[in-house]
């Protein structure tokens, strides 16, 4: 491992010295997260993060590449061998974010291509994006959603006046990144559980995507579609034991088509915005198997996928004095995959810069939940999220908040609830 | 009887002469307008100097595009957690951000326009109107040998960060060379200065431009590093096309 982000490092330094060194800028951030829980005073984060972006504009294109290494203070070490590898004691990853050549007027004048492995962000909604599939979910932490994973792709846009079309291509197939503890999250056991990939093969790994964006009366407008997949994988077996408890699941990632539609504009002086997007899976099904003490496995439910549609409806206003407001409605979340699983979300965030934007004060980002509206009193969940943002120089960046998470019934924040905690964060950019 | 005459019509003629001879201030505002807005294109690379109360200096550098009076388009390019942000103003107040952290440009409302632009004392408001004579009426408040002082009053309020405005305009060459903004109290809350006047290719440049928010006790010195007039800047560069380039 250590050699390898050796070579990787050594790699992208050679590529600095290749096209001059001196005119490549080379910037990044260094941060430090960490969480503590409230109840328990268990250390639920200490992760370390060096990211590099390295850049070189030259005439009619644009090379970028941002390295990131990301070391844990959390170590792993459960037996005396352990003690002997620093990367028990400390475990790392080093992840390539991206890595792309842009190309200006490729061919023609009217045609921009990006290609390379890159993040493509589709959508107006504010981090939540039913038509931004295209990349799928970084979800390694639950509370900095709208995160996307890189995909090697190929990103072409045409310009054609006020008209821009943007056509996606990638011949891999890359699943989104779960949190740590996503099954406890969901709320599931799914005993033994195998999971299946896509074959690398383009008849079952390669994703399209085509979407066309137009100005009209002062609103922007975006119509999309995008042939691919899940990148959360969806369960389709479940065998459950004699005795109740499930014994083995298996999990895959099935075909999906995603027909969208999106909006952004200003009505009077109230930014506003929506996004819509209609799944539409390829047939697949949830088997349900029981071991039944007579007659063995039986076949006890089969599920048909249906399709269904997630939107999101929001607004922002910045009031005289400059406290900023934002409101979304969100009806599905990424991970909420089926007609009769999704939930509406009301998120709001509220925050008050001091100080020419040197201190932020951020007391209601509230994320709201009713998975049940017939019951709301046993079936609601909430998030809260108070947070303060120093920011004393430059390039420096203090944050210091609390997860507040509460719940009743059947939702991630009931799931949740145990593991309110308090974290902070600091980050310097160069 | 002509003795009593000729007095009498030298008196109206010079009546007369003076009415016609003394300026118009909404003249005055409307050729501050042209002064400021001669060029007709500018391609800009400033550095902004943000200073706070204590005196502790930071830097931002920007580049800017600028388009006849409605089109203009700002990248930063320092700060590091500053760089690659972009401000695009087009005609009918439409606003774009870029934020790279975010990979996409964002349509922006008009509600942000009195909010400081990325730390600055510069609103977004500030980084895109130009032409004040047709949105206020206006009234010469004072006049030295070499200034006139106009007050303005916006025609329509909704919006601004102001109940009014003296601006003092240099009679030698018409520029709009200090801005005081008044609250409703009538109290002066911000000024923006333009000093290190040099004409550039023909056009009239203030090389520093320095904004001080009292109420705030914070100010933002813009100083301009290189400008270039007229080089027939294409419409293509005030698109989010151009917005999201790296330059």
């Amino acid at each position: 491992m250590k050699k390898r982000i050796f070579l990787a490092f050594a790699a992208l330094f050679s590529f600095s010295a290749a096209v001059g060194l001196a005119e490549v800028s080379l910037n990044g951030t260094i941060e430090t997260e960490n969480a503590l829980n409230f109840k328990t005073t268990q250390v639920e984060t200490q992760m370390n993060t060096l990211l590099l972006k390295f850049e070189y504009a030259g005439e009619g294109y644009h090379l970028f590449a941002s390295p990131e290494l990301k070391v844990s203070g959390l170590g792993t070490v459960s037996d005396l061998d352990g003690l002997k590898q620093v990367d028990s004691i400390y475990p790392y990853t080093l992840n390539l974010k991206e890595a792309y050549l842009d190309v200006y007027e490729f061919l023609l004048p009217a045609v921009d291509m990006r290609v390379g492995k890159q993040i493509v962000v589709w959508g107006t909604g504010d981090r939540i994006n039913p038509t931004g599939n295209v990349c799928p979910s970084d979800l390694s932490d639950l509370f900095d959603w709208g995160e996307k994973l890189g995909v090697p792709s190929l990103l072409l846009n045409v310009y054609l006046g006020d008209v821009i079309v943007s056509g996606f291509y990638t011949p891999v197939f890359t699943p989104a990144l779960l949190p740590a503890n996503f099954l406890e999250m969901a709320g599931a056991d799914l005993g033994s559980n195998t999971l299946e990939l896509p074959g690398q093969v383009l008849g079952e790994s390669q994703q399209a995507a085509l979407k066309v964006n137009w100005p009209m009366f002062g609103y922007d407008f975006s119509l999309s579609y995008y042939f691919g997949r899940y990148a959360i994988p969806v369960v389709n077996e479940v065998r459950v034991a004699t005795d109740q408890s499930i014994e083995s699941s298996k999990s895959g990632f099935p075909r999906l088509h995603v027909v969208g539609a999106d909006f952004s504009g200003s009505l009077f002086d109230l930014g506003v915005w929506g996004e819509l997007g209609v799944f539409l899976p390829e047939a697949y099904s949830t088997k349900s198997y029981y071991n039944h003490p007579s007659y063995g496995w039986i076949l006890t439910g089969d599920t048909a996928a249906e399709g269904y549609v997630r939107y999101v409806v929001g607004t922002d206003y910045t009031f005289e004095g400059g406290t900023y407001i934002n409101v979304q409605f969100v009806h599905g979340f990424d991970h909420e995959i089926g007609k009769d699983l999704l939930n509406d979300y009301l998120i709001t965030r509220v925050e008050k810069s001091f100080f020419q934007d040197k201190l932020k004060v951020i007391p209601l980002t509230v994320i709201f939940t009713v998975s049940e509206w017939n019951d709301v009193a046993n079936n609601y969940g909430f998030g809260w999220v108070p947070e303060i943002q120093y920011f004393p120089s430059d390039n420096l960046e203090l944050d210091l908040g609390c997860y507040i998470l509460h719940g009743s019934g059947s939702n991630i924040f009931t799931n949740l609830k145990d593991d309110d905690a308090l974290f902070f964060k600091a980050k310097v950019s160069f | 009887m002509n003795k009593l005459i000729y007095p009498l019509i030298t008196s109206v003629l010079l009546l007369t002469a003076a009415t016609c001879f003394a300026l118009d201030p909404h003249e005055i505002v409307k050729k501050g307008d042209e002064v400021a807005n001669a060029p007709k294109d500018a391609h800009i690379l400033s550095t902004m100097i943000l200073i706070e109360g204590d005196g502790k200096q930071s830097e931002r550098k920007s580049e800017m595009y600028q388009k006849g009076t409605e089109k203009r388009l700002v990248q930063f390019l320092s700060p590091a957690d500053q760089k690659g942000i972009g401000f695009l103003t087009l005609p009918d107040d439409i606003m774009y951000l870029y934020l790279p952290a975010f990979h996409k440009v964002r349509q922006i409302a008009s509600h942000v326009k009195n909010q400081n632009f990325a730390g600055t004392d510069l609103t977004y408001e500030d980084l895109s109107e130009f032409e004040l004579a047709e949105a206020h009426r206006v009234e010469l408040i004072d006049e030295t040998g070499e200034e006139w002082v106009i007050k303005l009053f916006p025609n329509d309020t909704e919006g601004k960060d102001y109940t009014y405005l003296h601006i003092h305009y240099r009679k030698d060459n018409n520029y709009p060379v200090l801005v005081e903004y008044f609250n409703s109290s009538g109290a002066v809350w911000k000024t923006i200065e333009r000093t290190e006047l040099q004409k550039i290719s023909g056009y009239w440049t203030a090389k520093k431009l320095e904004v001080k928010n009292i109420e705030k006790n914070h100010s933002t010195i813009n100083r301009i590093d290189k400008v270039e007039y007229d080089l027939g800047l294409d419409d293509s560069i005030f698109t989010k096309r151009y917005l999201m380039r790296t330059r």
